[in-house]
């Protein structure tokens, strides 16, 4: 249900989406899709003769996309310039690197050639991250790139209609309090960019506001104290155990009414305070509150950017196309 | 010699090396720091470089230069 409001606020947003694995027949499908209803303008990198023998196999015709081949594109010169400053690598052996789709397509990414970037069938996500993080950057005052779901959860009448945001379940194994403040600043802006809500960010522990005294626990203590002072206007709260942030009786039994604040019992944000706790709980949400779970979405990026699994459906792929899409049209709300 | 030679450039660039603290015994890891994307960058160059596909995993095998040269000199023999 979520995905169909975002393919549907997608449409006619006309994104200028680059892919650096252009020639896989499953992106080829779903970017024409996507074009078809005017989400994206799609820009394939990869070998052209390889793509084009790919489209022609599908019987899909390549009119309005832009295909570039890093090799002999006219940006060649000017990214590997680009690219041999950020890293300090002389332009010899950058331009070899540039010449690589994926270093081509974050480059082109990050001098605004496209709005966005969707990749990752063929790198590993560590590869991919990597990349971008090297190539593209961290927005201003994020150190860490991290990742979220959205749960839907059908039998949660709370949160944002039903609705929960989860991070970080993919990426930082154990972040230190500064990154665990900003994976939390980093999924408020990916509600308001993404959903259009106001985020209400709850940073979870087995402790609500100090029931429990443990490195763990200060940890997320130090982490809301650095969340406060980087993001004023965003509502975060914490330390909370999950009931207190989702269940408004229990956190006003929790927690006395002067300190209660708008994150607790009204969470549509959970932080959680290491990927054990992050990747389990989205788990058993889905399998035992039978909810749908989408993502990971990565964030904390420069520009808008998504990582696919490698097994991702064109079906998966049109998804994250129009996450990437909507996200690329707020991006400077 | 020539793979060597072109090899060894690509690390000194990537790497700020010395070359004349490179050897086939050292280890892109413990002696050169290199870090993910230091590794998909010399991936990414020694495939346009050489002309040739490194899986990703073929490279993580490729511990030292030395082996490193010998993967690319078998990958360059197997294409000819």
């Amino acid at each position: 249900m979520v995905i169909k409001d975002i393919l549907r606020r997608a449409e006619g947003l006309q994104k200028r989406i680059i892919f650096p694995e252009g020639s896989d027949k499953r992106i080829i499908k779903a970017a024409k899709l996507t074009a078809e209803n005017n989400t994206i303008i799609p820009i394939l990198v990869g070998d052209e003769r390889i793509i084009g023998q790919k489209a022609n196999e599908l019987g899909v015709k390549l009119d309005n996309f832009e295909i570039i081949e890093p090799s002999t594109s006219s940006k060649l010169e000017q990214y590997v310039s680009l690219y041999s400053e950020l890293s300090k690598i002389p332009e010899r052996t950058s331009k070899q690197i540039i010449q690589q789709s994926i270093f081509y397509s974050a480059m082109a990414l990050k001098s605004s050639y496209a709005d966005g970037m969707i990749g990752g069938l063929v790198y590993t996500s560590g590869d991919f991250i990597a990349v971008c993080n090297g190539v593209i950057g961290l927005r201003k005052e994020i150190k860490v790139p991290s990742s979220f779901f959205i749960m839907e959860i059908p039998s949660h009448e709370g949160g944002e209609n039903g609705f929960l945001l989860y991070a970080d379940a993919s990426v930082n194994p154990n972040p230190t309090a500064e990154e665990l403040a900003d994976i939390a600043i980093s999924t408020g802006h990916s509600a308001k960019m993404l959903l259009g809500w106001e985020p209400r960010v709850a940073m979870l522990s087995f402790s609500t506001k100090g029931s429990a005294d443990h490195p763990d626990v200060t940890k997320v203590v130090d982490a809301v104290k650095l969340a406060h002072k980087k993001a004023k206007d965003m509502k975060i709260g914490g330390e909370f155990q999950a009931d207190t942030a989702l269940v408004l009786s229990t956190a006003k039994r929790k927690i006395k009414a002067d300190d209660i604040g708008d994150v607790a019992g009204r969470a549509n944000i959970l932080i959680f305070p290491d990927l054990d706790a992050g990747n389990i709980a989205y788990k058993l949400t889905q399998i035992l509150a039978k909810a749908n779970a989408y993502g990971p979405i990565l964030q904390g990026f420069a520009k808008p950017l998504s990582d696919l699994s490698r097994g991702a459906t064109v079906e998966d792929i049109v998804g994250v196309i129009a996450i990437v899409s909507v996200i690329a049209d707020r991006w400077d709300a | 010699m020539e793979v060597e030679k072109k090899f060894l450039e690509i690390v000194m660039d990537i790497f700020r090396a010395n070359p004349e603290t490179l050897t086939d015994d050292t280890k892109f890891i413990d002696d050169l720091h290199a870090k993910s994307i230091d590794t998909i960058a010399l991936i990414a160059a020694t495939e346009n470089t050489f002309g040739i596909r490194v899986p990703s995993q073929d490279a993580r095998k490729n511990q030292t230069i030395g082996q490193a040269i010998e993967y690319i000199k078998k990958k360059l023999s197997e294409k000819a």
